[in-house]
Parts: structure tokens; sequence; C-alpha cells
């Protein structure tokens, strides 16, 4: 035991003398945490705020109900408005979606307004990008307001021709007062719908306000992802070691085989672990960063994680015959674990096959159990399948470096 | 001639560097191979699976609902028990439910209030949101049709209560009227799916990995500057009868060779293995990739000249990279990041090479139409080479 620790202290002391180390075990996931929090926040005016959408406009009535419809969509508190302005802007904003700047874009003819007063029919021009997600949102927003808006138009034809078939065709003055009285009763009813939508957030965020996305995601997200690539990058040490010839010596004390290879999976582990802990104490403090409610089921997802990590980097260390090829496996590794794993984007929107491939390897499974305790909110006993699993890829890949390690 | 020499032996030595053609070809193939497994579907992502919980004697409300969440081909509805529902959700197996109370006609029709509740899966934050939109805009429209046939019935009625004969034959007409108004209303909304050039995601995401992956492959190749002097073979040189310029010409040169030659098979291999097209204009095609090549081997040269290790070449560079793919959306569609973030990634060389290729392969532009992304490379290459020409010579003195 003693033996380990020796092996296992020097190496850790080593590793934190050099700043290049530091730099991408600490900095990089930083700055990574952030540009990615930033760019998965869809737009969205900071951690409470609600998620908002880009809809580019181009508004060419002539009156004012184009502005009166726009106003009613902004203030539904999901959409942003990016006007297109000067000559013919209903083909700028066509050629926006076509070019795959914008995703959305929403024309109102010039003739809105007067075709609105005259009581004919008038359509207005939704323009979307059909390979993405965001017009699915945005449409939908522009399609409450106009049914709302529709109910109001349509109340005083509605009320006229009810009259003209139930009592005959109402005179002028009763015509007036009946149009003015629907019109009160469907404004009023529109302002307090009868029918609504109640959104029940279950796990965690049924307790608690929680962002949706941003940092949120990025957190977890990038932590798993510098451990993995910072932790497999270390195996490069074991071949340095190897080719230096220090393991060899090692022969020479009394050392066994076995000690060294756990004293290696060791000081990786408590690398991986204290990076992962500076990366979830920065994440709470600087991002507020909700990391779910039980502290001791993080420490125990994130250390079986560790230690499969650690596995694999000794694993790879001890097949490796140089630095560079080390590394280049490592890398080749990292990124493909990562991009499948969900670490990069959210396995809820890849296909079945793809989700199915990502639980094949360490981090699919590390970032289920992130969203179990960050999101749904279960304690160990929940997250327990995911601890398992990594652990069964800690003690597969240990003992495959046991095998594989050599002194030369 | 003597560059000339200097530059065949750097390329020799990095083509028969097994790791170095891993980071050349393998990676930026394998990288494009999996976002398509990822993105690759007909509408870009997966089908959003939902739980409808209603009321077995629901009426047509309940059915014309059922109907209208499952009729896009993106949805695929199931009915399920409040019990089931709750559980599948909770446990993530489902993004969302939705649930429809019992009385919803008699809401409709009296205008009693009813509420629709969307339970959401909390890790997910797509697919549950795209659900709840979906549901807010049918619960809209209905309490809008709600409102308006109860206004026709409230109105007349204080104007002169209805008889009972009177009642059931308005609700036979205000029926017929509602759905003639609804089949024309005053605002309708003409959804135009823009006439895009076929989005195909590998050829997206391939000009992106090669950029990435060419800045990778430079900065390996620039690190020899120092890897030489570490291990003693640039003083060699040095005393041999060469000038330090033509030393570095020859390094830049192999260099950028090497790039060209990177860019170029990454191109070809894109089109074999992901069958992208790469524009009508390969002569545009290889003038961008020429362009690129060179912009990345200043760039990485750059960094090497600022560098005082090949260690430091290696972690600042590596970042340094890194940091500016992400920025200049490398390695995701930086259209749909905010415009701040967007505006930041026009400072970055990725931006203009990915942008670009996107050009000739999205917008089927010619040399013309990519004009202004050649020359904001070309302006940066020469600001980047003049650069790391002054910083190595004030290395040396």
């Amino acid at each position: 035991m003693r033996t380990i620790y020796s092996i296992a202290a020097l190496n850790v002391r080593v590793l934190c003398s050099d700043r290049s180390a530091l730099f991408w075990l600490l900095v990089m996931p930083i700055a990574f945490t952030f540009v990615a929090g930033i760019a998965f926040s869809g737009g969205g005016g900071g951690d409470d705020a609600p998620v908002r959408y880009a809809l580019t406009v181009a508004n060419m009535d002539e009156g004012g109900r184009g502005e009166e419809l726009l106003e009613a969509i902004v203030q539904s508190d999901e959409i942003d408005l990016l006007m297109v302005e000067g000559d013919g802007p209903d083909e700028e904003a066509r050629l926006l979606i076509e070019d795959g700047d914008r995703s959305a874009a929403l024309v109102i003819p010039r003739d809105y307004s007067e075709k609105l007063s005259a009581q004919d029919p008038v359509e207005l021009t939704f323009h979307r990008n059909p390979e993405r997600m965001n017009p699915l949102v945005t449409r939908q927003a522009v399609e409450r307001v106009i049914a709302k808006l529709n109910a109001e138009e349509l109340a005083e034809r509605a009320i006229v021709d009810a009259h003209e078939s139930v009592r005959g065709t109402p005179p002028p003055a009763k015509e007036l007062e009946l149009a003015q009285a629907i019109r009160a009763f469907v404004s009023e009813e529109l302002e307090r719908p009868s029918m609504t939508v109640a959104v029940e957030r279950l796990g965690r965020s049924a307790r608690s306000e929680m962002p949706d996305m941003g940092f949120q995601h990025s957190s977890p997200a990038m932590a798993l992802m510098f451990i993995l690539l910072n932790g497999l990058m270390l195996s490069s040490m074991l071949v340095t070691e190897r080719r230096e010839k220090t393991l060899a010596r090692l022969l020479t004390a009394p050392v066994r085989r076995s000690e060294i290879v756990i004293a290696n999976l060791a000081w990786r582990f408590v690398v991986g672990t204290l990076q992962l802990w500076f990366l979830i104490g920065f994440g709470a403090l600087a991002f507020g960063v909700d990391w779910g409610d039980s502290m001791l089921a993080l420490a125990i997802v994130g250390g079986a994680y560790v230690a499969a990590v650690a596995g694999l980097s000794v694993l790879i260390g001890s097949l490796s015959r140089s630095s560079r090829r080390a590394e280049t496996l490592s890398l080749v590794l990292s990124l493909t674990m990562c991009a499948l794993g969900g670490l990069w984007w959210p396995l809820e929107i890849t296909p079945k096959a793809y989700q199915t491939v990502g639980h094949f390897i360490p981090t699919g499974w590390a970032m289920d159990a992130m969203h179990n305790l960050m999101s749904r909110g279960y304690s160990l006993s929940g997250a327990m399948p995911q601890v398992l699993v990594l652990l069964g890829f800690a003690v597969v890949f240990s003992a495959a470096a046991v095998a594989a390690f050599r002194y030369e | 001639m003597k560059a000339l020499h200097i530059a065949l032996k750097d390329l020799r030595m990095r083509l028969r560097d097994r790791n170095t053609l891993v980071m050349m070809l393998l990676l930026p193939v394998g990288m494009t191979a999996i976002i398509g497994f990822a993105f690759g579907g007909e509408s870009g992502i997966s089908t959003v699976e939902f739980l409808l919980v209603a009321p077995e004697e629901g009426g047509f409300l309940v059915d014309a609902a059922a109907g209208f969440l499952s009729q896009h081909e993106l949805f695929d509805v199931e009915r399920a028990s409040e019990e089931e529902a709750r559980r599948a959700v909770a446990d993530g197996e489902r993004s969302a439910a939705v649930m429809i109370p019992e009385g919803l006609v008699d809401s409709f029709l009296s205008g009693t209030p009813a509420e629709v509740r969307v339970l959401r899966d909390p890790a997910s934050s797509i697919k549950a949101g795209i659900i709840q939109s979906m549901v807010e805009q049918v619960v809209s429209s209905v309490s809008a049709g709600s409102a308006l046939g109860r206004g026709v019935f409230e109105t007349l009625d204080k104007d002169e209560p209805l008889s009972d004969s009177e009642q059931l034959a308005l609700w036979g007409w205000m029926f017929m009227w509602m759905r003639d108004a609804w089949t024309e209303p005053p605002v309708s909304l003409d959804t135009a799916d823009a006439d895009t050039v076929d989005f195909d995601v590998h050829a997206y995401f391939a000009p992106g990995f090669a950029v990435l992956f060419l800045l990778f492959t430079m900065l390996t190749s620039a690190k020899t500057i120092h890897e030489e002097r570490e291990s003693g073979t640039y003083g060699r040189l040095m005393a041999a009868p060469l000038s330090e310029t033509s030393i570095i010409a020859g390094k830049m040169l192999g260099s950028y060779v090497l790039a060209a030659l990177q860019i170029l098979t990454l191109i070809a291999l894109g089109s074999l293995f992901f069958g992208i097209e790469w524009g009508s204009h390969p002569g545009a095609t290889v003038v961008m990739a020429l362009v690129t090549a060179a912009g990345a081997t200043s760039l990485a040269m750059l960094i090497a000249a600022a560098a005082r290790t090949g260690r430091q070449t290696d972690n600042v560079g590596t970042a340094f990279i890194l940091v500016m793919s992400l920025l200049g959306g490398s390695m995701w569609p930086i259209e749909q990041a905010p415009e701040a973030f967007q505006r930041f990634g026009r400072f970055t060389f990725n931006y203009w090479a990915h942008g670009g290729f996107k050009k000739l392969i999205f917008d089927d532009a010619g040399l013309a139409g990519i004009t202004q992304e050649i020359a904001i490379i070309s302006a940066m290459s020469a600001v980047f080479v003049v650069l790391a020409v002054l910083l190595l010579a004030r290395r040396r003195a």
C-alpha cells in the first residue's frame, strides 16, 4: 500500500508542477464550458429567462394592423423579431431562409390592413427551412396569435349571420350594437381563455426553477469531456516511463507488477477526481449550475466515470509503443466517445441506433447519470444502473491494462 | 532550391508518419461520418415520441386533438394511462406526455375552465419544448373557436332570450358556419418550405472538420522548428551552407504542400465516401482549398513562432485551434447561435474558410462568389506570415 501511495503521489506531484498540464486540466474546460454555454443558450436572455427563438419579419403592410400583429407575437415571450427593411424585404427574407442564414421568416403583405378592413381573406407567408427545428416553434407561436385574431375578426360577421339565420336581418343600429357586444365578449374571453395549458416539469425542476439549456448542459458535458480527454492523454506518461527505462528500473525494486498498475490507476483517479470537483465547484459558483440534490450520488457517479477513464488510460499506455501513438489513439478515442456519448449534442435528438451505440461506451452512461441526478432529481439508487455499468467499464479496462502492462 | 530540398525532406517525414496520417485523414473523415450518423435523417432530428392521456369518452374534440397531434410525420403519439405517462416521462422514456382533461367538450361549449396538462421530462430541452409549443397552438385555436361560438349564443341571448328551438337551430347553423369560416379564415398562414439546396449534413460538416484537422496537422508540422532546435538538428542545418531564410522558407513550403495535399485529399474522400458535391466549379473549389491551406500554414507558423518550445506550441496552439473552431463554426452550425456569438466568429480563420466551402457547395458559387472569403483569408495569411517571420527574426537576434 505504501508503495502504491509513493508512486501515485510522485506522479501527482510531477503533473501538478507542469503548468501546461494544469492549463488543460483546469483552464481549458472552463473556457469550453463558457463558450458552449453561450452557444447552447439558444439566444436566451440569461439562465432564468425563457428560451427565445428568432423570427425574421418582412412587414410590408401599409396600414397599422401589421404592427399590431407583430406586437401580439412579441408578447408571447418566445419570439425575437429580426426585421428586414429596405426595398423588396419579402424577397430578401425568402433569400435569407434559402441561403440558410435564418431559419424562418414571416411576410406580411402590403394590403394586409386594407383586406382586414374590407373583410377580405388575407394570407401571410411563413418561409421556413424545413431542415431546422426552430420554425416548428416559431410557426406555432404565430399560429396562436392568428387564431385569436381570427376569432376577433370573425365575431362581427358571425353575430350578424347568426341573427339573420335565427331572427332575420337586423336593422343597422341593432347590427352595430350586437357587433360591439360580441367583440367585447370575445376579446375578454381571449384574455382569460377557458382552456389553458399547464406545464408540469417532473423531477427536480418541479421543485425549483432551472435553466433548460446553456450552462446546465455544457457544464457536465464539458467536465466529462475534459476528464476523458486529459485522462486519456495521460496515457503517454506511461509510455515515456517505459521509454526512459524508469519502469524497468522498478524491476530491481521490491515492487509487484500489480502494485505499479494499481498506482498508475490510482494517481490518474486522483487527478480526474480533483479535476471533476474543481469543475463542479467552478460551475456552481461562476455559472450557477445546479448539480442535483445528492452530492454523494454525484461523487459516486463521477468516481465510477473517472475510474473507467483511468483504466482506459493505463490500457492505452500499456498498448502503445510511442508517446505519439498513445496521444493519437487517445485523441481519436476521446473525440469519438464525446460525439457518440452525447457530450456535444443531446442524444435525445439523434436516431435510436445512434443512441444505442452511445451506450456501448462510458460517456453515454455518464451523461445519462448526470441527467438523472441534475434534472430528474434521482438519488443514488436511481443512478445505480449507470454507476454499475461505469464500474463494469472500469473493471474491464483495468483488467485489460494489467494484462497488457509491460516494463519494456 | 535549398528551400525545396528542406521542404521535400519535411514532407517525406510527415507522410511516413502513421500518426500524422490518422490526424490528417482518418479523424476528419471519421468525425464527418459520426455527424452524418447523428443528424443524417430526413428531417435532421429523430421522431418526437410522446404519450396522450385522454378520457375514453372524450368526444369529438379529443379525437380531433389526437388526430392533429399525430398528423405531422415528425410526431409519434401513443395513448397511455396517467400513471404510465408519469412513469415514462419521469424515467426519460418519453420526452413529454399530454393530458387531456375530462369535460373538454363541456368547456368548449360552456366556457367552464379546463386545463390541458403537458408533463415534461426535465432532461429533454428540445423535444419536450416542441411538444409543449404544439399543444399550446392546438389549445389556443380550440379556445378561440369556443370563445367565438359562445359569444354568438351569449350576445343573441342577451339581446332577446333564445327559445329552445332557436338554440337547437343555432347549434346546427353555428357548426356549419364555423366550419366554413375556418376553411377560409380572415387571416391565414401559408407555409412555404424554402427551396434550400438539399441539405446534406455530411456536406455541411465535412469542410468544417477538414479546416479543423488541417490546422492540427499544420500545428504538428510547424512545431518541427522547435523540435529540430531541441534535438540539435536545426544547429546542424545552420552549420550547412544554408541561410536561415532558406530553412524557414523550406519549412513553410513543406508545410504548405502537406496542407494542400491534405485538404484536396479530404475533398476527394468526401466525394468518395459521402457523395459530397463540392459545387459545379471545380476550379473555384481548388482555389478555395489552396487558399485555405495557405491560411492554415501561416497561422500554425505564427503560433509556433510565438511559442518558446514545441510543448508550448502544442498546448497553446491546440487550445487556440479548438476555441477558434468552436467560435468559427467548424464543429457545429454557427447559424443557430445567438447573433452576438456569430459576430465573434467572424474574427476567426475557420469562419471564412468554412464559409467559402459552404458557398461553393450550397450556393453553387463560382470563383466570383467567394472573392470575399479568398480576399480575407489571403489578407490573414499575409499578416500571419509577416508576424511569424518578425517573431522568428527577433528570437534569432
